[in-house]
């Protein structure tokens, strides 16, 4: 009932206050929420868990960029930058996955047991499913810095065509290190809203060294690092491509820009 | 040119450098601390596993999934305490999925119970992988990235961070002392959004303006919410992930909203420094014959729509993923979608849906209070 209410007042003030992009956002959220429920349905069914949240992280990653702020020179850029750090850290992925060993379920989480109705003997593995949840996490705050960064180079770019790579290469820069600093605040209070509960948990019952060998805190950490990480790098790499190909492409769609806003 | 970006690379390779020695240095040193636990701990040397049993099960909607579990008889060596050096052998059920229980690799430093001498040698029981290096690797690594990448703007954002790590201990445990938590998050929020802004801009009318809009659209964020929660009857926070149970029901009512509060505070921050930004900008740059008020208005209307698109599929990515692998339980289990959207991922879904509120509410109230600053300026006609 309380989520009908928030949805409700949620789309209500976006048609209210925002123009025809913003109303798009209701649907891109839509679309987005469906399809997370579908790649659900499809690890369910059987289909190793892995290759399913790699398959979707594209087409999510698609959807937003491409449906949400249509198709040019940004989300395009933005789109190669978000795969190139998505390779860069898969290793990563792997190497995190496999020395916090923190797969499944905690000590420190409601129980299921056979007691409660539940049964715990799924036959889906745990340490792949956490490759799902890092990825997922990460996806958001990735798309979000990217095109961020990449819609300031086009405006600089725009600004002025002449300008030298290495000059636009430098002001990309200096912008990503802005938006980083605000990206990580965002998600850094997202994650601390999230696990509160497990703070208290951690300081009304446990000691200092058996939190940080725990495998709540491993578990959770690596997802919340991961995403730091994952927006540290995606600021120098959409500022090195984005340079590039804005500076590379047609130089058409700059000045038609420049003609506008004259 | 060529010299430029010459040295630029130089640089570049040596701070790549820097990094990874700082991540090796430190999970090499952390992974031998091994004198500062009184607990046993033992590197896994060797691991032989051996098919144990099967256990079928039916879901209530009938579907049958089945687990294996194996054995794992693994050797390890002692590295602290009194038997340090000697060999342990030690034994471990886990299940394929494991959703609750561990598979052990070798090479893997195990805390180790129950260590008791029979005839052939030791004989323990593992009790969890020792995770402090992980931690404290990562940890560094986040950090030399954010020097690496941010530069001086980066080691500010690493002091923001530790304030406020430090800011939300000594809140909790004051909680956990019998205060109420929603009154000393409050006064929390307010002085962090002062503090980052400060870090950010320092004292300039942009630090001004984005904490007075920062601090009206949280608290009409929070009206919004909390009426909903009056009007949709009792929360069932038995689902609610990591709450102490048992719990009192207007004790985390009040975490709940605490948490709606801080979730959307980042966010919220993000567009309405978009905002004013864009504002003042403008009021910089712009022609001042076309600098009217309408003019402003839609430009910021223009700036708020493109950045809330991505701002709320961030919400949604972040705040939801954590819940994946109990979704994923709870429908191997024959729990319903609905059911699980309603009661599993309820506090996932709540806390997403605030925050988009928040998004959405900061791009008219930042554009309201810029305006008006600056008309009152006589900046803008």
């Amino acid at each position: 009932m309380m989520l009908a209410i928030l949805s409700a007042a949620l789309f209500a003030l976006i048609l209210i206050f925002c123009g025809n992009k913003g109303a798009k956002s209701i649907a891109t959220t839509c679309i987005n929420g469906a399809f997370l429920l579908g790649m659900l349905a499809v690890i369910n069914m059987g289909v190793p868990p892995f290759i399913v949240t790699l398959a979707s992280g594209v087409i999510l990653t698609s959807i937003t960029l491409f449906y949400q702020n249509e198709v040019n020179i940004k989300s395009k850029v933005s789109f190669l930058s978000v795969l190139a750090v998505l390779l860069i850290v898969l290793p990563l992925v792997f190497w995190l996955i496999r020395s916090a060993n923190a797969g499944g379920f905690n000590s420190e989480q409601y129980e299921i047991t056979d007691a409660n109705g539940y049964s715990r003997n799924i036959g889906i593995s745990m340490p792949a499913l956490e490759a799902c949840v890092m990825i997922i996490a990460l996806l958001g705050t990735l798309i979000d810095t990217s095109i961020a960064i990449s819609s300031a180079i086009y405006e600089i770019r725009a600004n002025n065509s002449r300008i030298p790579l290495a000059d636009l290469m430098k002001s990309a820069f200096t912008v990503g290190k802005d938006v980083l600093n605000t990206s990580i605040h965002t998600i850094f209070y997202i994650y601390v809203a999230e696990y509160m509960t497990l703070m208290i948990q951690y300081i009304t019952d446990y000691s200092f060294s058996y939190v940080i060998n725990s495998k709540s805190l491993a578990g959770e950490f690596v997802s919340v690092s991961l995403s730091g990480i994952g927006c540290c790098l995606i600021v120098p790499v959409t500022a090195l491509l984005g340079s590039i190909l804005i500076k590379g492409s047609d130089t058409s769609d700059a000045e038609r820009t420049e003609a506008r806003d004259v | 040119m060529t010299m430029h970006m010459k040295i630029d690379k130089k640089k570049l390779i040596i701070k790549i450098f820097i990094v990874i020695a700082v991540f090796i240095g430190v999970s090499l040193a952390i992974s031998n601390d091994y004198s500062l636990y009184s607990h046993d701990i033992g590197k896994i040397t060797d691991v032989s596993e051996k098919f144990a049993y099967e256990h079928t099960n039916q879901n209530v909607s009938g579907r049958t999934y089945t687990e294996k579990f194996y054995t794992q008889t693994m050797t390890a060596v002692l590295k602290n305490g009194d038997h340090k050096g000697q060999k342990v052998t030690l034994k471990n059920t886990y299940g394929k999925s494991q959703v609750y229980d561990t598979k052990y690799f070798k090479g893997e430093s195990i805390f180790i119970d129950n260590i008791k001498a029979s005839s052939g040698g030791l004989y323990g029981s593992p009790a969890g992988v020792k995770r402090d290096w992980v931690i404290a690797s990562v940890t560094a690594l986040l950090l030399a990235l954010f020097l690496v990448i941010g530069g001086k703007e980066g080691a500010l954002t690493i002091l923001s961070l530790g304030l406020n790590m430090v800011a939300f201990y000594f809140v909790l445990k004051e909680y956990t002392r019998g205060h109420n938590i929603l009154y000393m998050t409050i006064p929390m929020v307010i002085l962090f959004t002062w503090l980052l802004l400060f870090f950010m801009y320092g004292r300039h009318e942009k630090t001004y303006l984005s904490f007075v809009s920062t601090l009206i659209t949280i608290m009409a964020a929070a009206l919004i919410a909390t009426v909903a929660m009056r009007f949709s009857g009792r929360i069932d926070f038995d689902f609610m992930d990591y709450l102490n149970q048992p719990y009192d029901q207007d004790d985390a009512t009040l975490i709940f909203l605490s948490e709606l509060i801080i979730g959307c505070l980042g966010a919220v921050m993000d567009v309405v420094v978009t905002i004013v930004s864009t504002v003042a900008e403008i009021t910089k740059t712009a022609d001042p014959d076309a600098l009217t008020w309408k003019n402003v208005l839609n430009s910021c209307r223009a700036v708020g729509d493109d950045v809330l698109g991505t701002m709320i599929s961030l919400m949604l990515f972040t705040n939801i993923a954590a819940d994946i692998p109990a979704f994923i339980l709870y429908m191997r289990n024959g729990v319903a979608i609905m059911t699980i959207l309603r009661y599993n991922v309820f506090f996932e879904l709540a806390r997403f849906l605030s925050g988009s509120i928040g998004c959405v509410l900061s791009i008219p109230i930042a554009s309201a209070v810029a305006l008006l600053y600056y008309r009152r300026k006589k900046v803008i006609a």
